[in-house]
């Protein structure tokens, strides 16, 4: 085969190569939106074992009160996730990815304590 | 303005007081911006291989950047960080790729040999498949609006760039021990140093990140992610310089250009940072000045520029012309020089009673002959002598001789025709010897070309040869009573074709070249030679020098 034919299907393997993947992940994150979200809500400490962090080793935007840790894909997570303007999350029709964490010593973290729970 | 783009209100509160907006737009827009340019630059002007990876690289920094500023962004919405944080990987790696591709056409002028570009592609896949699989990014954390990294396969991004760096420097090193000729050397050095500190700058910062994120310094080593992307602009310095000094990608950029774009590119980027009306105000005035102005700074000095190369492109042409009239002079004189001697030969045999006894009526016409054919032939001799001094083809065998004898012998030939005019003609050369070395061969044309100079112009009167020794010289002396120099004619005595107005109403035969082929011995000789008079009618002296 022809050098500049080696080089230009070379090439353009390669743009191709660049446009699979480019095009896959737009599908992936912008249309079907196949990713997990990661995100604090607020937590009703006389409902649920909610957690609480040190004040001096957390972020106060999102780690101020009591808070559950929610694990959701995107595609069905409500706009107030996002917002964090959630009240009394519950994952009740938002696919079966959705998963709320209550505090447990074993689902705790550096600087994370339980409050106590009266459920 | 900035409103438009927000889609995640949270996320942009949360950001917008940690963030230094401005260093992070002014690091990556211009840079990018200037990259894309100069590369669609030297991809328009060059369309060569290593312009078109050269505008790959620049195409890939441009896009990693974008995307970069894009996840730094975090309000433009989670699916856009997603989408952008997921290429940057791969988009990292395979700039890595073709920077190596680039350097290594542009160096060796050859493309990359196939099992290297297979070995190139070994190393890229596992970041494209990384990047397809997003597992280097598994979850969006909506609470720092940031994705959350997997260093696992993180890891691998260091480890393929670091091996794109280690094996540039061996290309670089044995490439550069290769070349053997100083201006390749250079270039391999410039362009290889230009691509190092961008992809070590870019490499360096990022795995600063990773290594210290969680840490104390995290926010001095996001600062240095931020100023990482500036190792950019180096490289395009580097390789406007290559391009201005080396005529890279055969691109005839001059200074000028480079420095104008340079300074508009810098000053437009000023955008990125000013906020109040006055300063964006003063920014755009100052830009709009140095376009206007900077623009007819191009303009004079590429006018300059073809001036200069109209200029040495007419002194070539020159040049070749002088050479083929001094081969045609030679040709000419030559087979003319040819017929006057045969024609000569004729006479003077004829003149010695070769083809019987020559009636007495006969012999002043012949003689007539003999001397107008051999006068013909001296001129033709002077003009060939003049050109092979011009053509510099004149060689000259040094040896020394008594100059004393050498001048004696000359003033004994030329006499009988300083008595014929009733001359006086005195010669007054010292006691001892005056040893000089010269080619004698040459240097009788000279003082023969004196002593007969000045015979032919004095009408009346004396022509006195002196010649005396001084410490380290000997001079020769040629005085007469004859028809003077006047400063007029003096200028161009021993120039080319030189005449003066009084020698030629007395010689009209004169070729001009005499006294042009006696500065050019003397000079050869290391001597000088010049002339001295009180005006036209006074007489003239001429001096020679040459070192004893």
């Amino acid at each position: 085969m022809h050098r500049s034919a080696h080089k230009t299907t070379f090439l353009i393997c390669v743009g191709i190569l660049v446009l699979i993947v480019a095009i896959h992940n737009f599908a992936r994150y912008y249309v079907a939106k196949d990713y997990p979200f990661h995100v604090f809500t607020s937590c009703a400490p006389f409902m649920h074992s909610c957690f609480t962090a040190d004040p001096t080793n957390s972020d106060p935007t999102f780690q101020g009160g009591a808070y559950e840790k929610v694990m959701i894909d995107a595609a069905h997570a409500p706009i107030c996730l996002e917002e964090h303007t959630c009240a009394n999350f519950s994952c009740d029709g938002l696919g079966a990815l959705c998963q709320v964490t209550y505090c447990s010593p074993d689902a705790l973290e550096d600087g994370e304590s339980c409050t106590s729970s009266t459920q | 303005m900035l409103a438009y783009f927000i889609h995640a209100q949270y996320c942009y509160e949360y950001l917008v007081n940690q963030i230094p907006m401005g260093l992070l737009l002014y690091s990556h827009l211009p840079t990018s911006l200037l990259a894309l340019a100069f590369g669609t630059y030297v991809l328009f002007k060059a369309r060569t291989l290593p312009a078109f990876l050269f505008f790959n690289v620049c195409l890939m920094f441009a896009i990693w950047a974008a995307f970069d500023l894009s996840a730094w962004f975090a309000f433009l919405g989670a699916d856009n960080v997603m989408f952008t944080w997921s290429l940057l990987d791969f988009f990292a790696v395979l700039m890595f790729f073709f920077t190596y591709y680039f350097l290594y056409t542009f160096v060796t002028g050859k493309d990359l040999p196939l099992w290297q570009k297979l070995i190139g592609i070994a190393i890229l896949l596992p970041t494209t498949v990384i990047a397809f699989m997003g597992v280097n990014i598994p979850t969006y954390d909506l609470n720092s609006c940031t994705a959350l990294e997997d260093n696992a396969y993180t890891i691998y991004t260091y480890i393929a760039e670091g091996i794109y760096i280690l094996v540039t420097i061996a290309f670089l090193t044995i490439e550069y021990l290769k070349k053997k000729e100083r201006t390749q050397r250079r270039r391999t050095l410039l362009a290889g140093t230009g691509v190092l500190i961008f992809l070590g700058f870019f490499f360096s910062a990022s795995f600063l990140v990773s290594l210290y994120a969680s840490s104390d310094a995290s926010s001095y080593v996001y600062n240095y992610l931020i100023y990482g992307l500036f190792g950019m602009p180096v490289f395009l310095i580097y390789l406007g310089y290559l391009i201005v000094r080396y005529h890279a990608f055969n691109l005839k950029t001059f200074g000028v250009q480079a420095l104008v774009v340079a300074l508009i590119a810098v000053l437009a980027s000023e955008f990125a940072f000013v906020t109040t009306l006055t300063s964006r105000v003063l920014v755009a005035v100052t830009l709009i000045l140095t376009g206007i102005i900077g623009t007819q700074l191009i303009r004079s000095v590429k006018r300059e520029i073809e001036q200069r190369e109209h200029i040495e492109k007419l002194a070539g042409d020159l040049e070749k012309a002088n050479e083929q009239q001094i081969v045609l002079i030679h040709f000419i004189t030559h087979q003319i020089k040819g017929f006057v001697t045969k024609s000569r030969n004729i006479f003077s045999m004829v003149l010695e009673g070769d083809f019987g006894s020559v009636p007495e009526q006969m012999k002043p016409m012949l003689e007539e002959g003999f001397s107008s054919d051999t006068k013909g032939m001296n001129t033709i001799q002077e003009i060939l002598n003049a050109a092979n001094i011009k053509s510099g083809k004149v060689t000259y065998a040094m040896a020394p001789f008594d100059m004393k004898l050498f001048i004696e012998e000359i003033a004994k030939e030329l006499k009988p025709a300083a008595d014929a005019k009733g001359l006086e003609f005195t010669l007054d050369l010292g006691m001892g010897t005056d040893v000089v070395t010269g080619d004698r061969g040459q240097l009788v044309n000279v003082f023969k070309n004196l002593i007969d100079n000045s015979i032919k112009y004095t009408q009346k009167g004396t022509v006195t040869v002196r010649l005396k020794k001084e410490t380290g010289k000997v001079i020769f002396t040629i005085e007469d009573t004859g028809v003077g120099i006047t400063p007029e004619d003096m200028k161009n005595l021993f120039t080319e074709g030189g005449h003066g107005k009084e020698s030629t109403k007395v010689n009209v035969e004169s070729t001009g070249f005499g006294l042009y082929i006696v500065k050019n011995i003397i000079d050869a000789h290391k001597g000088k030679v010049w002339a001295e008079s009180e005006g036209a009618g006074k007489g003239s002296r001429f001096i020679v020098e040459l070192p004893a």
